[in-house]
């Protein structure tokens, strides 16, 4: 009995952070941001999505890695997802697909073929028409509202 | 023995249960109705004077458009007029309200034109701002102000939309969005009035709780007091409480009395005419139809009324129960010790029309007189009084 009740208190110990944020703070933005990014990526890309973060955080990295394969660098990614403001060159290959968390970058640098941002508190998502034709990329009709012909 | 269906305990706890329940849910009801009324007047009250503002800038900023044929492209390509605008919106701008915006409609987008937005949140001339629900195009239909609830958005409560109208079309939108804060502190008070409510709902459930048990233990001591403790059946007490109540029409009268009963005491004592007394109180109880709500009561000493409900569907049926009675007490056999046993017998005077007396009493009377016949003649019979 006494090994029974042992057993239960260190399983439930161990699944603490799945049902409680005491034990480790949980980023409900991150998980929704990480959702909606899996969305658009698998749209994008017909084959294994392998997604880069330059500077990606642990908490990051922990709700991606649930989603999606995580490349170690750039190189060896084909969906390079930029949150922080790198001004130098990420990749040195460019047949990759660039998307950003800022309007304005997106706007500014022809790499990014599309952005998801939060706009007066609410999530935005934009895609460049012209830079889905240069990739290629053929997205479903329902995201046809966030497609801008700029 | 006692089947009264008025004492019957598990029906008044079903009654009782359902009384607390119906108040419980109805008390709830009443509480979240107020709640929501409460929430939605406390809502008006404080955002009043803030969309009448909202409103008189959407004048305002009309006035300022006043020259213009195309509104959209007049704010775009004049920056003294956009400054001029954004100044005004800007004064919306509270520790409540988050941010105030103009937007245009582009075929099924929405686009901004003028933010009053912090630089760092500044939207661009012309970026798209994705909307979360239909209610935005209602405004162009409606062409009335509309207030939006976000029940997904993290910081934002609620949105205004004024439409800024040309020639009775909609031609922009002033937006303000409330931070959660304005909604956080209305949900404060509402808090606090829906705790001394239900603080107050709690005092009254255990006042009504207390009732319910003060009734529970006064129907248990009433239920004791008109019992007899040695047959269990009801005593005169009961009689006298309910005799008027009790409707003559429905039933037979009938009264049993022990034939040579003061014999039996005097020559087994009193324990062996007490066990006579039970053991004869329960052949009745039982020889009797206890769904008809057949009534036993002890009158005093050893005689006993009964009250047979009357049979719409058979007739006589009273008298063959009254048969049964005086059959099953003559057969039983009254033990007064482990191998001796004593057969007694009863004489019963029946009264078969009580309702043709004008009370109780009176029909008593007539029922008293058949037993003495019964006594008279040999006793161990029923005899019937004549009306």
């Amino acid at each position: 009995m006494k090994h029974l009740i042992l057993t239960l208190i260190l399983l439930t110990f161990s699944y603490s952070q799945t049902y409680t944020f005491l034990v480790k703070k949980y980023d409900k933005e991150i998980e929704l941001e990480s959702k909606i990014i899996a969305k658009i990526a698998e749209s994008s890309i017909k084959k294994e999505i392998v997604i880069f973060i330059p500077e990606m955080t642990d908490m990051e990295k922990n709700i991606y890695s649930k989603i999606f394969t995580i490349g170690k660098n750039c190189e060896e990614s084909n969906f390079i997802f930029v949150k922080k403001n790198i001004e130098k060159n990420i990749c040195q290959n460019k047949n990759k697909l660039y998307f950003t968390n800022n309007y304005k970058k997106l706007l500014s640098n022809k790499e990014y073929f599309g952005a998801f941002f939060w706009s007066k508190s609410r999530p935005n998502i934009v895609f460049i028409k012209n830079r889905l034709a240069q990739h290629n990329i053929s997205l479903p009709s329902s995201y046809e509202q966030f497609v801008e012909d700029l | 023995m006692i089947k009264n269906k008025l004492l019957q305990q598990p029906q008044l706890k079903v009654f009782v249960s359902l009384i607390i329940v119906l108040s419980l849910s109805f008390s709830l009801y009443i509480t979240f109705q107020l709640e929501s009324k409460i929430e939605k007047e406390m809502f008006e009250i404080s955002t009043s004077d803030v969309l009448y503002i909202t409103q008189n800038t959407a004048n305002e900023i009309k006035k300022l458009l006043k020259n213009s044929d195309n509104y959209i492209e007049d704010i775009r390509n004049n920056v003294t007029l956009q400054n001029k605008i954004e100044n005004k919106i800007k004064l919306l701008r509270t520790k409540n309200i988050k941010y105030a915006y103009i937007l245009y409609k582009d075929k099924n987008k929405f686009r901004f034109l003028v933010d009053a937005s912090v630089s760092s949140e500044k939207a661009s001339i012309d970026q798209k701002f994705d909307v979360d629900s239909e209610s935005w195009f209602d405004v162009y239909k409606e062409k009335k102000p509309q207030l939006i609830k976000h029940e997904y958005l993290k910081s934002l409560s609620i949105s205004y939309i004024v439409p800024i109208l040309k020639e009775d079309s909609v031609e922009l939108l002033l937006v303000i969005d409330f931070s959660l804060k304005k909604v956080e502190t209305t949900n404060s008070i509402i808090a606090l009035m829906e705790n001394g409510i239900l603080f107050m709902l709690f005092l009254m459930i255990i006042f009504l709780t207390i009732v319910i048990y003060q009734m529970i233990h006064y129907s248990k001591v009433k239920k004791s007091a008109f019992i007899d403790k040695l047959t269990n059946v009801y005593n005169r007490n009961y009689l006298q409480e309910n005799q008027n109540k009790i409707k003559l029409d429905n039933y037979v009268l009938a009264v049993i009395d022990i034939d040579h009963f003061k014999s039996v005491n005097d020559r087994y004592g009193h324990n062996i005419g007490d066990i006579v007394l039970r053991e004869t109180a329960q052949i009745i109880s039982n020889t009797l139809r206890v769904e008809n709500d057949d009534i036993v009561i002890r009158y005093g000493g050893e005689e006993f009324i009964l009250f047979i409900h009357k049979s719409q569907e058979h007739k006589d049926v009273e008298i063959k129960v009254l048969e049964r009675v005086l059959k099953n007490i003559a057969n039983h056999e009254f033990y007064i010790s482990q191998s001796e046993h004593i057969n007694i017998s009863v004489s019963i005077g029946v009264n078969l029309y009580p309702n043709k007396s004008q009370n109780f009493a009176e029909a008593f009377k007539h029922a008293d007189i058949a037993l003495y016949e019964a006594k008279d003649s040999g006793r161990n019979n029923i005899k019937i009084v004549k009306l």
